[in-house]
């Protein structure tokens, strides 16, 4: 049995008078042994995140403990002056945060940011020091990067720097909140193995944050989930995720997409989006980058094709230029025959209505100042609709997507992130779509959100008969949803196929490596699963 | 990658230089004919003064100030005048304006120059104090000042102190820049002009400071809230540490833009303060030049400010790139 390392009990954190709930957190206990990994798990505003905070002594002053305790290593924590805190900080416990982009100062060196841990703690801290500890974290060239500023970096290369600062001290506890969840899945990959490396090396116990029931097959010992503040459920790795007790536990579970199991549905003969030879370059400086390489993609009537890849793959700037708001520099786009290339702006209005697009972020993409009602009644109205009919589809149109039709009247930031997703669904229907191109419409959402916004994507499908172009950078959703997969890499589609097909027998190695990225894939995963009944 | 924009340096700044020029050829043409487009010109401003203003009188001026001549022929004599550096002559002063100009600049320079430093720094520093605890005491007082300062006009405060320090308690002098009737030497010299310069310094330094606090103020709480905060405080960086090393560089950034617009108006920004303590200085002289309808010298010190102004830009920039890992161009 490993020793205790972290022991927290009974910990009570309070909120603001105006939030939804009294308590953030509400008597929480639990522990954490050395070289143990511990995953907290839960939806956003569970308040897993407030959990590494309070431990850190880094909550803000709107969020006060109200009882409990937090020991580490027999130190009281709770109880200790913010200068003792403070030499706590960085020695003993280390933390790694979600936004590698933005965790970093942008105008100090990667040395000096590595090295002023040394330095607040009163440590000498020479070069070799730092190259070792940039090494440690497997960065190529260390001599050359404590030289060079963070936004020179990638996002993995950043969060390994982020990393490199919270293990220099060799601290005994490192708190990893959701540190994966702002990576690309090959990235995500290579972090995760190197914490448990190095959760391994110096039997560092890791408490680690994170939304994602993959990344916690991956990674965890031991689980406790989390729901509105309270701890619903606590034990080993295996006996969560296999045989959860809790009812929310096996909901989050369900949750998780896997792979459609269904008879493949029939492909239909005719085409409704026929895209050839597509190509699209930007010069960077002196140097020419293909954001679309020769990309040809044949999508039938009623069908679902996903277009997966990671960021800076060119699966965006292709859904953006067949909706026309991207110019390519040669090829042809065939909506259901017509070249929609060569379409002026007048000749091209009816086809704006046929496609529709859904976006990623239903907290920017409905203007804050205008109602639901307006925000769903424009299209429609731009097309010709009067006002009252306008309307009249809006509260149709919403009822579809499974809100109340009185939605009308009221404004964008009095819905949830899932609600509003719907009401972007609603947008696009109200237009009566006949192609919907969805760009990672679920990757903002909770994992039980996630399950229900494509439950009501898939159910409108067959329903409607949509036909969809599904954008996304999740193997998982592609695999739930699609009829076919196209993987993207660097402006190309490098392998496409029937979804089944594809991740049961996958033909190019980068497809190959992103499915070996899908987080718990190696414990026996939904993908795996289905590669094995296939 | 530093290194390469580094090298890049001496060809930007080169490029920047030639739009430079471009743009202060524009500006003297837009000058020249916005001051042409105003009623009346320095022949009647004359004849004026002279009290006679017959016809034949007036024909004379004009040949003589080249004011007969169709107006683009006008523009195109001054544009190659002032390309040879050659301003022409003040009429009213009878002396070449190049050396006017140059005259005077000192006096505004020191006056502008000492106001922009001591409120870049004392406005920075009561903006991080104030960012220290909003909504504390230090705070309400600090943006309470600021706000007073900035929305009471100048000329206000100028008369203000005038007639505090210098009428009632009678402990600084309130006009001019020095003594007249006692030709000093060395360091009495400079302590006379230092106690003149005072209020005016003053004036112009509270204005500028308020702007300077709220924009600290501003930049620096909503620093306070990006992550590499978070990141520095689980280092276990102290507070202090945090505020002055990773805050408050990465609260300037807006700062410098602004002090660089302010700085471009260094010269052209001071009309009045020198016009309230009779500061023998370049907006003074831009003042009288108006009244007089002295077309050469109005000319003159547009162009000797919009130069001032383009300068303080690219210095501004320059200032950024240094300042700044990610900014890549001029």
């Amino acid at each position: 049995m490993t020793c205790k390392l972290l022991a927290v009990e009974q910990l009570s954190i309070g909120l603001p008078a105006y939030a939804d709930r009294a308590q953030a957190v509400s008597k929480v206990s639990f522990s954490l042994g050395e070289g143990e990994i511990l995953c907290v798990v839960g939806e956003s505003g569970s308040g897993k995140s407030m959990i590494a905070n309070s431990i850190m002594g880094l909550l803000s002053k709107e969020l006060p403990v109200l009882g409990g305790r937090i020991e580490l290593q027999g130190i009281d924590l709770l109880n200790q002056t913010p200068a003792q805190l403070r030499i706590l900080r960085g020695s003993r416990m280390g933390m790694v945060f979600q936004e590698p982009m933005a965790a970093l100062n942008p105008l100090m060196r990667i040395g000096d940011q590595i090295a002023e841990v040394f330095q607040v703690h009163g440590i000498a801290c020479s070069q070799e020091r730092v190259a070792d500890l940039l090494r440690a974290v497997n960065l190529p060239d260390p001599e050359v990067l404590v030289r060079v500023y963070p936004h020179m970096l990638s996002g993995g290369q950043r969060q390994r720097v982020v990393i490199a600062m919270a293990i220099a001290l060799e601290p005994s506890l490192l708190i990893a909140d959701e540190p994966t969840t702002a990576l690309d899945v090959t990235t995500q990959a290579q972090i995760l193995k190197l914490i448990r490396d190095i959760q391994r090396r110096r039997n560092t116990g890791v408490l680690f944050i994170t939304h994602d029931f993959g990344v916690v097959r991956e990674i965890a010992d031991r689980v406790i989930v989390m729901k509105d503040g309270e701890l619903v459920e606590h034990g080993s790795a295996d006996d969560v995720l296999e045989r959860p007790l809790h009812d929310y536990t096996k909901k989050l579970l369900a949750a998780v997409p896997r792979p459609n199991m269904d008879a493949p549905r029939p492909r239909a003969d005719r085409a409704i989006l026929q895209a050839s030879g597509l190509r699209k370059t930007y010069w960077r400086g002196s140097k020419e980058v293909a954001a679309l390489n020769d990309i040809s993609l044949d999508l039938r009537k009623g069908e679902t094709i996903g277009l997966v890849g990671e960021s800076g793959s060119g699966k965006s700037t292709l859904a953006r230029t067949i909706v026309n708001l991207v110019t390519p520099d040669s090829g042809e786009i065939r909506f259901e025959g017509t070249d929609l290339r060569s379409l002026s702006r007048k000749q091209w209005k009816p086809f704006r209505k046929r496609i529709q697009f859904l976006f990623q972020d239903p907290f920017e993409s409905l203007d804050p100042r205008r109602t639901v009602g307006d925000i769903i009644s424009d299209g429609p109205i731009a097309h010709g609709t009067s006002a009252a009919e306008a309307r009249a589809i809006a509260r149709e149109k919403l009822q579809l997507v499974g809100l109340d039709p009185s939605a009308v009247v009221r404004w964008p930031h009095e819905f949830s992130g899932g609600q509003r997703q719907r009401i972007g669904i609603a947008r696009a229907l109200a237009m009566n779509a006949e192609l919907l191109i969805a760009d990672e419409p679920v990757s903002a959402l909770d994992v039980s959100v996630q399950a229900q916004i494509l439950d009501l994507l898939e159910g409108l499908r067959d329903k409607l008969g949509l036909s969809m172009l599904f954008i996304t950078h999740d193997m998982r959703v592609a695999a739930q949803i699609c009829d076919r997969i196209a993987v993207m890499k660097l402006g190309e589609i490098v392998e496409e196929a029937p979804a089944r097909e594809l991740l049961s027998n996958p033909q190019h190695p980068y497809t190959r490596m992103l499915i070996a990225s899908v987080p718990g894939l190696a414990a026996g995963s939904v993908v795996g699963s289905a590669m094995e009944t296939s | 990658m530093s290194s390469n924009r580094l090298q890049a340096m001496p060809r930007l700044i080169g490029w920047r230089v030639l739009k430079m020029a471009a743009m202060v050829l524009a500006i003297v043409v837009v000058n020249f004919l916005l001051i042409h487009a105003a009623p009346g010109d320095p022949a009647s401003a004359i004849a004026g003064q002279s009290g006679q203003a017959d016809a034949e009188f007036m024909r004379q001026l004009r040949e003589q100030f080249g004011l007969d001549k169709p107006l683009p022929l006008q523009l195109w004599i001054y544009i190659e005048r002032v390309l040879t550096l050659d301003l022409g002559v003040s009429h009213r002063l009878q002396r070449p304006i190049l050396t006017v100009i140059f005259e005077r600049l000192p006096a505004t320079l020191l006056l502008t120059g000492t106001a922009f430093l001591i409120a870049l720094a004392s406005g920075v520093a009561l903006g991080v104090r104030a960012a220290r605890k909003p909504g504390g005491i230090a705070d309400t007082l600090i943006m309470g000042g600021s706000l007073f300062f900035y929305a009471t006009p100048l000329f206000l405060v100028g008369i203000v102190l005038v007639l505090v320090f210098g009428v009632w308690l009678n402990w600084l002098p309130t006009f001019g820049m020095e003594t007249v009737d006692m030709p000093l030497q060395g360091i009495a010299r400079a302590t006379d002009i230092a106690r003149h310069a005072v209020l005016p310094v003053i004036t112009l330094a509270v204005f500028y400071s308020a702007v300077y606090v709220r924009l600290t103020r501003a930049s620096m709480v909503e620093v306070s809230s990006y992550p590499f905060i978070k990141t520095a405080r689980a280092k276990g960086a102290s507070e202090t540490r945090i505020r002055w090393v990773h805050m408050l560089r990465n609260a300037l950034l807006p700062v410098i833009t602004l002090a660089g617009i302010q700085a471009g108006h260094l010269v052209g920004g001071s009309i009045l303060v020198e016009t309230v303590f009779a500061w023998p200085g370049i907006g003074s002289l831009a003042f009288e030049a108006l009244l007089a309808r002295d077309y050469d010298l109005l000319l003159g010190i547009f162009l000797c400010t919009s130069v001032v102004v383009l300068t303080f830009n690219l210095l501004t920039d320059l200032v950024y790139l240094a300042f700044d890992p990610r900014v890549q161009a001029l």
